[in-house]
């Protein structure tokens, strides 16, 4: 890894970096405002008169009455993986397909540093702020319910919703890196890089229909990322490990790319 | 090496010398920078070998870079960086503690690098990119279009530089489109046409095949028909000015124009193509 490279494309990031975690912390406490035991059930019928198809689409079912539940369903449905899904799309594009596009990759690669070892760098920046992003809030999140509803969360459950749901960015990122990695041409990379991610949640609010629509579950990889069954079946390794996998060969194979193309810069 | 559109450069073959200034010229288009993209690892050649220092240019690309400095044709850097930190950035990149090079530069450029590098003018980019190529003290500079966007007094700071870093000994390989570019600095010049090198040689022998044209105005029209007479030969004529030819020796046309009532001189920039097809014509089949 180059740390000179590591700190230019931190210190380039990481004001989006802050403004997607703020606002992500943001809806995050919002929700877990909204939470009152008392009124939960006037919650719920108030949502009845909402059309079911958007509830569902939205991932707004609440499985389990508890604290941590509501907040899996109002927040890590739909919202907590929405907009990081923006995040990944602009900064995979930003790290390495936007400098092959408009020529500043020639400067780095007339440095003695390996084509390796800058696309790897580029990649630590962006795993490393998806774990921030995370770590923002779940630290958040924990402060504001320990404040509000003193020992009222479940700590394993919501660590779990938040852990898996950064193997689910780790994944999706390697997906946004490689088409980063792939192309010449910034159109490609940006096209590729965005409708595989955002598909998956379109993908996600089909199948979450149910019925025939169901089918959609195997055209998405949000189908590994479903924090009401967390909350429900508590952990299970294979999502986990299968997101990982996914992440890792993705990356890899970014790098085995990146090192052999021809670059016209 | 080819494209996927099948441009390209398909028959190139030169070797630079240790410590001289070797030209790249060619019109926009016939393969200079495909070539120089090859030179630094960029691009794999699909047949042949580039050795820069001992060492191949796709596998040891990262080890030539210790030696080398470049400018991309492009001039694309990074635009939410100011120069200073992109500059500092590079150094980093090189591991290069030693700033006096870098700060020796931007006083020779007169470069203010404090600003964004995105609200610079071309001209400035171009400096920031030239101070980049140069402040590590490479021994190998590969250069493309290294002063386009320069003004005629940077220019001239441009080649001073060129030539102090030839009496140090650096090796210097630069593209050009233009052969008045290259005439002021360079040993000698290849010429690369459709993909194909058509032409390595001294400079020195081809400015001596080199056919120049002057335009000259005279008082009178009488002026023309006299240089007529005393041998000039002059390919287009007007009331009152006339092109003039003029190959290898000068003396014979200037000590002619003693005798004639000029009014105003200049010389007419040729295409490159021109420059070539004279050489090319005079020497025949020298390849």
């Amino acid at each position: 890894m180059s740390i000179p490279l590591f700190k230019a494309t931190f210190k380039t990031n990481w004001k989006l970096l802050l403004m997607f975690t703020a606002v992500m912390i943001f809806y995050s406490l919002t929700i877990m405002f909204m939470y009152d035991p008392v009124v939960i059930d006037s919650m719920e019928a108030m949502l009845k008169l909402l059309p079911q198809e958007l509830i569902k689409a939205f991932g707004y079912q609440l499985q389990v009455p508890s604290y941590v539940g509501f907040v899996a369903s109002y927040f890590y449905g739909f919202l907590a993986v929405g907009f990081p899904t923006i995040f990944t799309v602009i900064v995979g594009y930003r790290l390495v397909g936007k400098m092959v596009d408009n020529g500043s990759m020639a400067y780095l690669l007339a440095t003695p540093n390996s084509r390796f070892k800058i696309v790897l760098t580029q990649a630590i920046v962006f795993v490393l702020m998806l774990a921030l992003l995370v770590v923002g809030i779940i630290v958040a999140g924990i402060i504001f319910s320990e404040m509000r509803f003193p020992g009222e969360l479940e700590m394993d459950k919501f660590l779990l919703v938040n852990v898996t749901l950064f193997f689910y960015l780790f994944a999706i990122s390697s997906i946004s890196f490689l088409a980063s990695c792939l192309f010449n041409d910034g159109k490609n990379a940006v096209l590729l890089g965005t409708s595989l991610p955002v598909g998956f949640l379109i993908f996600q609010m089909l199948r979450a229909q149910g019925d025939t629509l169901e089918v959609f579950k195997y055209f998405t990889l949000l189908t590994l990322y479903q924090p009401n069954d967390i909350i429900v079946a508590g952990y299970q390794p294979w999502p986990m490990v299968a997101l990982a996998v996914i992440g890792f060969v993705l990356y890899s194979l970014s790098f085995v790319i990146f090192k052999r193309r021809n670059l016209p810069i | 090496m080819l494209y996927s559109s099948k441009k390209g450069v398909t028959d190139v073959s030169f070797n630079v010398k240790d410590g001289e200034v070797f030209g790249y010229l060619g019109p926009n288009g016939a393969g200079k920078t495909t070539t120089i993209r090859c030179l630094l690892g960029f691009m794999k050649a699909q047949q042949g070998e580039i050795i820069i220092n001992g060492l191949d240019s796709w596998s040891d690309a990262a080890k030539i870079q210790m030696s080398v400095g470049y400018i991309p044709g492009e001039m694309a850097l990074f635009d939410e960086m100011t120069g200073i930190d992109f500059l500092h950035f590079l150094l980093q990149m090189r591991n290069v503690k030693d700033k006096t090079r870098l700060n020796e530069l931007l006083v020779l450029f007169d470069l203010d690098p404090k600003g964004k590098i995105r609200k610079m003018s071309k001209g400035m980019k171009q400096k920031v990119g030239l101070i980049a190529a140069f402040m590590h003290d490479p021994l190998v500079y590969i250069l493309d279009e290294p002063s386009s966007g320069l003004d005629p007094l940077m220019q001239q700071v441009f080649v001073n530089l060129i030539k102090e870093e030839r009496k140090r000994g650096k090796t210097i390989l630069m593209s050009s489109h233009s052969f008045e570019e290259v005439d002021k600095t360079c040993d000698r010049i290849a010429m690369i046409r459709d993909g194909k090198i058509v032409l390595v040689e001294d400079i020195d022998i081809v400015k001596q095949h080199r056919r120049k044209i002057f335009t000259v105005s005279v008082s009178n029209p009488s002026e023309i028909v006299k240089m007529k007479q005393l041998g000039i030969s002059v390919i287009f004529e007007n009331d009152h000015f006339a092109d003039v030819e003029v190959m290898g020796d000068f003396k014979p046309f200037f000590d002619a124009l003693k005798q004639i009532d000029v009014v105003d001189l200049n010389v007419k920039t040729q295409r490159l193509e021109d420059v070539f097809l004279q050489f090319y014509g005079k020497e025949g089949d020298f390849r």
